[in-house]
């Protein structure tokens, strides 16, 4: 295989595929949050960064699976108190409502990250593991990058199992479509509304954990900036209510992302990335509001 | 153009001023013709055709999910029928958005109320007469010196309506804190502020006690002279439906039952086994009584 | 109107008990001479306030009041669309930014007076809101907001780094006009674009697109039947609010001297316009201003008084004080009231205007849920 090639499709194809999972597992969280709360959470970018911070800030000081375990947990505490402080409290309100909220959300995340000490713009992320797996087409696939596919794929599909298959996964689905009766049935809706946005949080706390080694630094906020947009747009590839849907199109969006970058000049059209996920969502928003991977759940 | 289409079913009726004839005329202010509508596998309307003709007060009645309120959305627009068009003042209006029909002389109201519940009563007036505002929306906004004045005559004209409902003295209340029969006069005022020529009113008198039903009917026989108004109106009460309309359409399953002079209409038999059920003799009984009562006064 | 009802009512009309509107309640309330007096000092007050500063060394820096001015501009652009449409924008930072490098090209580049920039930044806001209001006809509520975040995105990463229209990452210069360059002399410039903006935001109010936009945040129906063209109105508010911020970026513009995209920072700046709006109070002109000067005079101080109580900062993070609390203030002020800063500043201004002070008022934000018991 040619190095051209290797460079502009098979490499992309590879991190496309590493970082989509990331964002599929970002989108999945939104699409939980929107089915049990019918709001859309724009603080599940920070859920992210939490994550990213709790790992990295402990991990020279605990054992390295432990650090990662703080970062989840870190998130998921992060979500929880998001249900807990901001949305239980505005249940009853007009969406946009909440979802100023979530963003207000993520403005006190951000802030608190800078007030907290994040001065510099670069954080380092070291790889998990070192070492290439083998090689495809021409380029190497490290291990480091099969682990973090192989972990967020099994946390997607282990939702999907959950929400598909387990008596507390249903009875989550029922309240987003019959709240009363989900209430009559003595379904508690607090408890699921707690469930799914802490795990949403841990979610976001995972992807938030696994993807700045890929690139080998992060800043502060950059699940807000550089995750947030992708995995809304992800979710809506999934119609906001499918959670492999969701999963399906954080790949996608991976993959659209990672072409762009590497294939067009950035004199030419800076930002192109950026570009390529508003046409995404346009175009899909105006063409298909119910998604493309999505059925109704 | 549309021509009288000969074949008119209706026998002579008692008109508005009750001279004994119901003249159809060529241009009618309302034409309905074949209309027909389907949502997903519902069809909700099957080739009714509705007649208004100028001056008249005309009812539409029928059982619940008959399908009145979405003829009342072909003929503003809010629904675009798939079969059948809708004329008003000899004009076919079919493709028009409501809000053009409305600037053409539509006013309505709606079943569950349709006023700006954040706003004033005043402001609802205010809104109501954009269509008839003299300046544009530039210009207002630049804050043009001929629209402060404009602005003024607005309002008065406004408040010359409430007045005339005798709604004055809720100028400046916010609509959210009101009565429910008080909205229901509300909008009638803000449909007023429309400047119609034809008046569609959905169920003007839910809410509302026989008397209170009473005083609206003597209200919108007195609306109708004073504002030169053709009325169609969707009612439950049938004793107001008889004693105010000229003419009755029944609907049914989204089918037209018949149609005829109040008097008739209330006395065909699929109408009180379609319609008034149980409730047939009360309700009839009470009908005969306002028909009664119509008579004297003409 | 082709009618009026002056003419003599005829004979059968039903007479309810009518009151005349002279005979309303509340209208024949009057302030005392007294009353008139402290209302004139409370408006005197603040302008010799004003003319002391200007004429001394004060210790608040005109750079940042001007920032303040730019940013209750910006906030009323979105003001327009959140509050009075019920459209939500999260890319206003793309909306403000996009005025201030159409500003500086224009000036620095087509070499064209200070005030051809601003009018070229507000027709240019104007169109590219346009655009995406057309997208708005199209993808509603929760969703467009999706794209209008996903516009800022573009904006920053793509339209700010154009070479040939931003100079690309080296910022774009944008001068003050001449006789203007002092901050001092600059701040006047500023105040009397939001003057302007605010003498147009009060005649769109109370004039018929003002009124159609409110009509058709509650209802379409409704506006419709009130002859209301919903999506004409819903395009007219996306370039009003575009023209704003056109302006607002402008001024950003020359205020910094140059503009980079990195000025136009999704996460930071988008969403403060939208928090500053929000706990100002929507649709509440008086409370957005007054937070915007909060806004900035706690971006200078708050840092101050952190460090005065012991807590450790570091000097280039210090505004980020400012932007932490005014984030719990915008959830605080969505739980607990809804009309934000302008719970005072309404009846504040009410007063001024010789009413009785009064603080309760209906009102409601982004709708709470609109009004209780219309529904049969």
């Amino acid at each position: 295989m040619s190095g051209v090639l290797a460079f502009e499709v098979a490499r992309p194809v590879v991190l496309g595929v590493v970082q989509g999972a990331g964002v599929g597992l970002m989108a999945i969280g939104l699409v939980l949050i929107y089915k049990s709360s019918r709001v859309f959470n724009f603080a599940a970018g920070e859920f992210a960064t939490v994550g990213a911070f709790g790992f990295y800030l402990t991990k020279s000081h605990v054992p390295f699976l432990v650090a990662a375990l703080i970062g989840v947990l870190a998130a998921l505490g992060t979500g929880l108190l998001t249900e807990r402080l901001v949305i239980r409290p505005l249940a009853n309100r007009p969406r946009v409502t909440l979802l100023v909220a979530t963003a207000a959300v993520a403005i006190f995340v951000i802030a608190f990250q800078f007030l907290a000490g994040a001065q510099g713009k670069l954080f380092g992320a070291k790889a998990l593991v070192s070492g290439n797996a083998f090689r495809l087409v021409g380029v190497f696939v490290s291990w480091q990058e099969i682990v973090i596919v192989v972990v967020l794929a099994a946390s997607g599909a282990a939702l999907a199992w959950f929400f598909g298959r387990t008596d507390l996964g249903l009875a989550t689905l029922a309240t987003s479509q019959e709240p009363t009766a989900a209430r009559l049935m003595g379904i508690r809706l607090n408890r699921v509304a707690m469930l799914t946005w802490g795990l949403a949080g841990a979610l976001g706390g995972v992807a938030g954990v696994l993807l700045p080694p890929l690139t080998q630094n992060f800043t502060p906020a950059f699940g807000t900036t550089d995750l947030l947009i992708p995995a809304f747009t992800a979710a809506v590839l999934g119609g906001m209510t499918s959670v492999p849907g969701a999963f399906v199109g954080g790949l996608v969006l991976g993959l659209v992302q990672n072409l762009t970058q590497f294939n067009v000049s950035s004199n030419r059209l800076p930002g192109a990335p950026s570009v390529a996920v508003l046409v995404v969502l346009v175009v899909v928003l105006v063409v298909r509001p119910t998604g493309i991977l999505g059925r109704e759940a | 153009m549309p021509v009288l289409d000969g074949a008119d079913r209706r026998a002579p009726a008692p008109g508005p001023d009750g001279d004994g004839a119901r003249r159809p005329t060529a241009v009618p202010v309302l034409r309905a013709d074949d209309v027909s509508i389907r949502f997903g596998g519902l069809q909700a309307l099957t080739d009714v055709s509705v007649r208004v003709e100028e001056f008249e007060i005309v009812g539409l009645i029928g059982p619940n999910g008959a399908g009145k309120t979405t003829i009342f959305n072909c003929i503003t627009g809010f629904y675009r029928p798939q079969r059948g068009r809708i004329l008003f003042k000899g004009e076919d209006v079919s493709d028009l958005p409501p809000h053009e029909r409305s600037a053409l002389g539509m006013g309505r109201t709606f079943q569950n109320v349709g006023l700006v519940k954040t706003e004033t009563v005043i402001d609802n007036m205010l809104t109501a007469q954009h269509a008839a505002v003299e300046y544009g929306a530039v210009a207002g906004t630049l804050g043009s010196p001929p629209t402060f004045g404009a602005e003024r005559r607005l309002r008065r004209q406004g408040e010359a309506i409430l007045e005339l409902l005798g709604l004055a003295r809720l100028r400046d209340d916010p609509v959210a804190g009101l009565p429910y029969g008080t909205l229901k006069r509300v909008e009638i005022a803000t449909a007023l502020a429309t400047d119609p020529d034809l008046l569609l009113l959905d169920e003007p008198g839910s809410g509302m006690g026989p008397e209170e039903a009473d005083r609206l009917g003597d209200e919108l026989l007195a609306l109708r002279r004073e504002f030169d108004l053709t009325i169609v109106m969707i009612e439950h009460h049938v004793p107001l439906v008889v004693r105010v309309c000229d003419y009755v359409y029944v609907l049914n399953f989204g089918q037209l039952l018949t149609e005829g002079l109040p008097g008739e209409v209330q006395r065909h038999p699929e109408v009180v086994a379609a319609y008034l059920g149980d409730e047939a003799p009360e309700a009839e009984e009470a009908a005969e009584r306002a028909l009664e009562e119509r008579g004297v006064e003409a | 109107m082709a009618r009026t009802l002056e003419r003599p009512s005829a004979g059968g009309t039903p007479s309810p008990p009518r009151t005349t509107v002279s005979e309303l309640p509340g209208r024949g309330f009057q302030p005392t001479p007294a009353g008139w007096a402290a209302r004139a000092g409370a408006v005197l007050a603040p302008l010799m306030v004003g003319v002391w500063y200007v004429r001394s060394n004060a210790p608040v820096r005109s750079d940042a009041l001007a920032t303040a001015a730019v940013i209750a501009i910006g906030a009323l652009s979105l003001n327009v669309l959140v509050g009075y449409t019920g459209q939500i924008s999260l890319g206003h930072q793309a909306f403000i930014g996009i005025g201030a490098f159409t500003s500086a090209y224009i000036i620095s580049e087509s070499h064209q007076p200070f005030l051809v920039g601003v009018v070229v930044a507000l027709l240019v806001g104007a169109v590219q809101a346009v655009v995406l209001g057309l997208i708005a006809l199209r993808v509603r509520g929760l969703y467009f907001a999706l794209v209008t975040l996903a516009w800022g995105k573009v904006a920053e990463q793509c339209l700010f780094r154009l070479k040939s229209f931003t100079r690309g990452g080296a910022g774009a210069e944008a001068p003050r006009p001449s006789g203007f360059t002092t901050d001092k002399a600059y701040l006047v410039v500023c105040l009397v674009g939001l003057a302007l903006i605010l003498l147009v935001d009060w005649r769109l109010v109370a004039t018929k697109a003002g009124r159609a936009m409110q009509a058709l945040r509650e209802s379409p129906q409704v506006a419709a039947n009130y002859g209301v063209d919903v999506k004409g109105y819903t395009l007219y508010a996306f370039a009003v609010a575009g023209a704003y911020a056109g302006v607002a970026g402008a001024l950003f513009a020359s205020r910094r001297l140059t503009v980079q995209s990195g000025d136009f920072d999704f996460a930071g700046i988008a969403l403060t316009y939208l928090i500053v709006t929000v706990v100002g109070g929507l649709r509440r002109r008086g409370g957005i201003v007054a937070f915007s000067l909060l806004y900035v005079l706690g971006g200078e101080y708050l840092p101050d008084l952190a460090r005065a109580i012991g807590v450790r900062t570091i000097e280039v993070n210090a505004g980020y004080y400012i932007q932490a609390l005014s984030a719990v203030l915008a959830i605080l002020t969505l739980i607990f009231q809804p009309d934000g800063l302008g719970t005072i500043t309404a009846p504040v201004g009410r007063w001024l205007r010789g009413e009785r002070f009064q603080l309760a008022h209906g009102g409601g934000a982004l709708g709470r849920g609109g009004g209780g018991d219309a529904r049969p």
